[in-house]
């Protein structure tokens, strides 16, 4: 067990015992990267922050259950990525459009300091052409650094299945980015 | 490509394999053109992904986020008071109670322990009481006076008088501990006794609710020469009455906040804030729980 997860079970005992400080050194944390996650999910800040509310409401509603067979890390970002899916499918029934203007790289928005350090553009374009199954194992791996097995653990799936996702949503990036190399085969013929 | 050599490329990447298997996956590289277009697609994938950097909150979105969730989890709420005093009849008549109160405890402290206090002490005291009292005068528990006045008959006046001054300037700095609800059973624990109600003889109600309206402070005013205290109230009795009473109309809010002789018959005087209208005063007969009478209009 690392520091992290002795220090989180730490404070989630805490928490529970109705040590409201342990809320707060909970979300110092790990709302960054909760926040991250989220953001790279649901390519909108106020749609992140919604999801990133839902998640911690989630957490802490649920902090009684945590089993301790897994990471907290590992259940939170977990409950992270799945509230993703669960706005994904929300928002996709409420929009027929298949991409927000805001993803414009013209949105005013993009000169404010915190906002102008996420992705480009047009990555985030290319991300969200992504599946959110694809869409999540390449975050998790590729942008939040995750291992291979916390992935496959975060997203309850094997991890040949996450191999094959992060393989086939690089792929699909690299194509959609211009950077695909040539002689490599098409994304769409590995379905 | 195939599922075996997609999971190569990717364990390749991500140092999954061992040092031969590592050599082996590079000579493959070298040598097979369509494998190796796919590792630089992967790598290349990854490049672009790696140069950004982490999100972040702004300072607002991470406040805003902190207090939605503190609100949605409760953390930041209060204990909710068993009683609440909101009526516009109950700001100005709240402080009565306790001030009476205060102004009871130091007369019977006078009275009683006459040569014991001094006049600044007792004038001391009474400031003291009257001033912690105030901000607890809406949970003055008719119980803890009665309790204290049946100590009062138990054990003589000499000991109850200067118990209940100690408890009246004691309490008061931990008020929200002590002081109990009007609607606690436990409100009769003698234990927690503090403070006895005033008592009023012979009381002619309309005039005590002009004269409150006036000038809230008559009441401690009016009580602040001895008197004698009733001696026939049962608190048990008195608070069954007072939970019939709020039995009949829950959506009011009943305060006692003195015991009194009306027409001859042992009664508690309690203000009453109903949800509609305005604040009034009641009287009703300890013995019976009938009410005797009231300024509604």
């Amino acid at each position: 067990m690392t520091l992290r997860s002795s220090e989180d079970l730490e404070l989630i005992r805490r928490y529970l015992e109705g040590d409201v400080s342990a809320f707060d050194e909970l979300m110092r944390a790990h709302e960054d990267r909760v926040f991250a996650i989220c953001l790279r999910m649901m390519r909108d800040r106020d749609a992140a922050l919604d999801a990133t509310q839902d998640v911690f409401l989630t957490v802490f509603r649920k902090a009684d259950r945590y089993k301790e067979l897994a990471a907290f890390s590992t259940w939170l970002y977990r409950v992270a990525v799945n509230t993703c899916y669960d706005h994904l499918r929300r928002q996709q029934r409420k929009r027929t459009e298949s991409l927000p203007e805001h993803l414009d790289p013209a949105d005013p928005r993009s000169d404010d300091e915190f906002r102008s350090v996420e992705l480009r553009p047009d990555i985030e374009m290319a991300l969200a052409r992504l599946t959110p199954e694809f869409r999540s194992a390449v975050v998790l791996v590729d942008l939040e650094g995750m291992s291979l097995e916390g992935a496959a653990d975060t997203l309850e799936i094997p991890i040949g299945t996450v191999k094959s996702r992060v393989f086939r949503a690089r792929k699909q990036l690299s194509k959609d980015l211009g950077n695909f190399a040539p002689g490599s085969e098409h994304p769409s013929d590995e379905s | 490509m195939n599922e075996r050599n997609q999971e190569l490329i990717v364990d390749l990447i991500g140092g999954r394999l061992s040092l031969d298997e590592e050599r082996a996956a590079f000579a493959r590289i070298e040598n097979d053109p369509d494998f190796r277009a796919e590792y630089e697609t992967q790598i290349s994938a990854i490049s672009m992904l790696e140069a950004s950097s982490t999100p972040l909150m702004t300072p607002d979105e991470r406040s805003t986020l902190h207090a939605a969730l503190r609100q949605q989890l409760h953390l930041d709420d209060t204990p909710v008071p068993i009683v609440a005093v909101t009526s516009r009849w109950q700001r100005w008549w709240a402080p009565l109670g306790g001030l009476a109160v205060a102004a009871a405890v130091v007369v019977g402290a006078v009275v009683i322990l006459p040569g014991a206090l001094s006049s600044s002490d007792s004038d001391e005291s009474f400031e003291m009481a009257s001033a912690e009292i105030a901000t607890t005068a809406p949970n003055a528990s008719l119980a803890d006076g009665l309790a204290e006045e049946t100590g009062d008959q138990n054990g003589g006046a000499d000991a109850a008088a200067p118990q209940a001054t100690e408890s009246a300037v004691a309490g008061g700095s931990t008020a929200d501990e002590d002081v109990p609800s009007t609607t606690t059973a436990a409100a009769y624990d003698a234990a927690e006794a503090s403070t006895p109600l005033p008592y009023l003889s012979d009381i002619d109600l309309e005039a005590l609710e002009s004269e409150l309206s006036s000038d809230p402070e008559s009441l401690r005013n009016g009580i602040s020469t001895p008197s004698t205290k009733s001696s026939e109230l049962d608190p048990s009795q008195v608070e069954a009455c007072l939970d019939s009473l709020r039995a009949d109309d829950t959506a009011s809010s009943f305060s006692p906040i003195a015991t009194a002789t009306y027409e001859g018959t042992e009664s508690v005087v309690v203000s009453v804030s109903p949800s509609e209208g305005d604040p009034f005063l009641i009287v009703f007969a300890v013995d019976s729980c009938r009410e005797l009478a009231s300024t509604r209009g």
